[in-house]
């Protein structure tokens, strides 16, 4: 018989998996921001600020998986989750994980033409920032869907 | 290359000397021109001016004796320029744009919102016969940025920041801009930051347990998003539907002052009718058991009247379909106000990192050590922890205002005004009346 507990602890680890996204994107981005660098070295710093965009995901699934800890007691050691509870905890890591993965690998695309536009156009680098952070919106409501879940598990 | 290997080691080792000597040489040689640095900036910048001054007199017309002298300026200078003018007898005359002309455009702010025009320049500018919001959107923005960054350590620190920078430095321009800006963002997210009681997370609370053993509780002035998140979900929509409602208030401004009386009862009172009546009806019976029938009456009517309304430019057939397509609008709506839950979204992870961080210190040790450790690994964490949030804050607090309220009225494309001034490279050339 699987445990609560074990369904919780489950759902955290699920949901710490957003970071796989995040991985890949500030990946993408930085294999462009070097090429962009190879030309003006200058613009590191402003590069830098687009290829850390991507990176929100993986601080989202981060950010669940410490609810998550903190919720079900597991830091304080007196971790005592119901089957029931223990599989609305595992519900409430899917979305930021699955969402966080492809929107990631998205916000990551869009940051890379966001430090292209950069390199050719500097001015224009505001309307880069503001593309990529379209792709960040559902990131948030999947991370927004995961709180609500695992706010309302009567923990 | 001839000899042994040693020998040609040797004569390499003796060549690469002999070259860094060179260079030695070289360098001191720069070194001893750098007194005339100073002047070849200042030199460099003289002919820039002279080179721009030119450029400008090129573009006059002129006979032997006369030039005449056509451009653009804001209503606010003409009385500066009429009074130049003047002084050097000039004939002048002002006229206003015809209906034709591309005008360029200056934003004009009130004093507060100032800073702010480094958003709507980050965007586009607003066509001459648009409508310049700065002055309304500044105030959402410092809300909504505080909102989302919402913690008052993390505030304080960012207007601190702020202040230091604008004292110690001259900037101008946008960095100018941006740096007041922020520190007006900073306020507001002390603001935030004491109604939820979050200073730097629950670091007050965690330094008490795991320092001397005690348990403190901070109470917040308002409600603690992390105990009650549905809660602030809602008011995070109900700022989102003030936002929206004030973009279209702009709407029927400017429709209202263009005679487009129907245009602006049909797209957007109709509107408010709907979404005031749709609130009410979902939202309505925890205020008062009479306001969900009030609302559900309000919501029906604004939908049949965009039913009939949305078709109005179409011919036949497409009457009908176009109504149809305006109904269908209200799935854009939701999207819109839903899009305001990032409010919450970002204003929570904001405080469970702060945590997080708090809570990394706190599990080194208790006393002494996890005072220590709570104090390195909070320098550290909370830095990052701010950066990344400061960041998510402008970006998606710029976001709200590009995406749901300029996508309401705003017309872009205005080119900008930039008048002939001193363009210099190195030297900032500052009239003495104006550096006091």
């Amino acid at each position: 018989m699987i445990s609560g507990n074990a369904l919780a602890l489950l759902g955290a680890a699920i949901a710490a998996c957003a970071g796989i996204g995040s991985g890949l994107g500030v990946g993408i981005a930085g294999q462009t921001a070097a090429g962009v660098l190879a030309d003006d070295p200058k613009k590191f710093g402003k590069t830098l600020l687009l290829q850390a965009l991507p990176g929100t995901q993986g601080i989202y699934g981060l950010l669940m998986t410490f609810l998550i800890f903190v919720r079900t007691g597991f830091f304080s050691g007196n971790m005592d989750v119901s089957v029931e509870q223990g599989w609305f905890v595992l519900a409430s890591g899917i979305p930021i994980a699955l969402i966080g993965i492809w929107s990631g690998i998205g916000q990551g695309k869009a940051a890379a033409a966001g430090i292209m536009l950069l390199g050719k156009r500097p001015d224009q680098m505001a309307k880069g920032i503001i593309y990529a952070a379209m792709v960040e919106t559902y990131a948030i409501f999947g991370l927004l869907i995961s709180i609500l879940i695992l706010f309302n598990s009567e923990l | 290359m001839t000899g042994t290997a040693k020998e040609n080691a040797k004569q390499l080792k003796e060549k690469i000397e002999k070259c860094e000597k060179l260079m030695k040489q070289i360098e001191e040689q720069i070194a001893r021109l750098y007194p005339y640095n100073e002047g070849l900036k200042c030199l460099e910048d003289a002919l820039i001016l002279e080179r721009d001054t030119e450029r400008v007199k090129s573009g006059f017309v002129r006979t032997e004796r006369t030039f005449a002298l056509k451009g653009w300026l804001p209503v606010q200078a003409q009385k500066k320029i009429a009074g130049v003018l003047e002084e050097y007898g000039c004939w002048y005359e002002f006229s206003p744009p015809d209906d034709e002309e591309n005008v360029p455009v200056m934003i004009h702010t009130n004093t507060f919102s100032t800073p702010f025009e480094a958003v709507t320049e980050m965007y586009s500018l607003p066509d001459y016969r648009g409508f310049d919001p700065t002055d309304i959107f500044s105030v959402f923005y410092a809300l909504f940025f505080g909102l989302m960054l919402s913690d008052a350590g993390y505030g304080f620190v960012l207007f601190l920041t702020c202040a230091i920078v604008l004292h110690k430095y001259a900037l101008e321009g946008m960095t100018y801009k941006l740096f007041r800006m922020f520190e007006i963002c900073g306020l507001a997210t002390v603001f935030w930051g004491i109604l939820f009681g979050s200073y730097f997370g629950d670091f007050a609370e965690t330094w008490a347990r795991t320092v001397f053993g005690k348990t403190i509780d901070i109470k917040p002035l308002w409600f603690d998003p992390m105990e009650d998140p549905t809660r602030l979900l809602i008011f995070s929509l109900l700022f989102g539907i003030v936002h929206l409602f004030t973009a279209m208030g702009i709407d029927i401004y400017m429709k209202v002052k263009r005679g487009r009386y129907m245009d602006a009862f049909c797209d957007d009172v109709v509107w408010y009718i709907t979404i005031t009546g749709a609130g009410l009806w979902i939202g309505g019976g925890t205020l008062s058991d009479g306001l969900p029938g009030i609302g559900k009456i309000l919501a029906i009517l604004g939908l049949v009247l965009l039913l009939l309304t949305g078709g109005r430019h179409n011919k036949g057939i497409r009457k009908v379909t176009g109504g149809l397509g305006a109904v269908y609008n209200i799935t854009g709506w939701i999207s819109d106000i839903l899009s305001y839950a990032r409010l919450l979204a970002l204003g929570l992870a904001t405080g469970v990192i702060a945590s997080v961080v708090n809570l990394l210190g706190a599990m080194i040790g208790t006393g002494v050590k996890g005072a220590a450790a709570l104090i390195l690994i909070g320098i550290f964490g909370h830095l990052f922890s701010m950066a990344i949030n400061v960041l998510g804050a402008f970006v998606h607090s710029s976001r709200l205002q590009y995406v749901e309220f300029f996508g309401k009225f705003y017309e872009d494309g205005g080119e900008p005004f930039s008048p002939f001034h001193r363009n210099t490279r190195y030297i900032r050339l500052v009239k003495n009346d104006e550096r006091n």
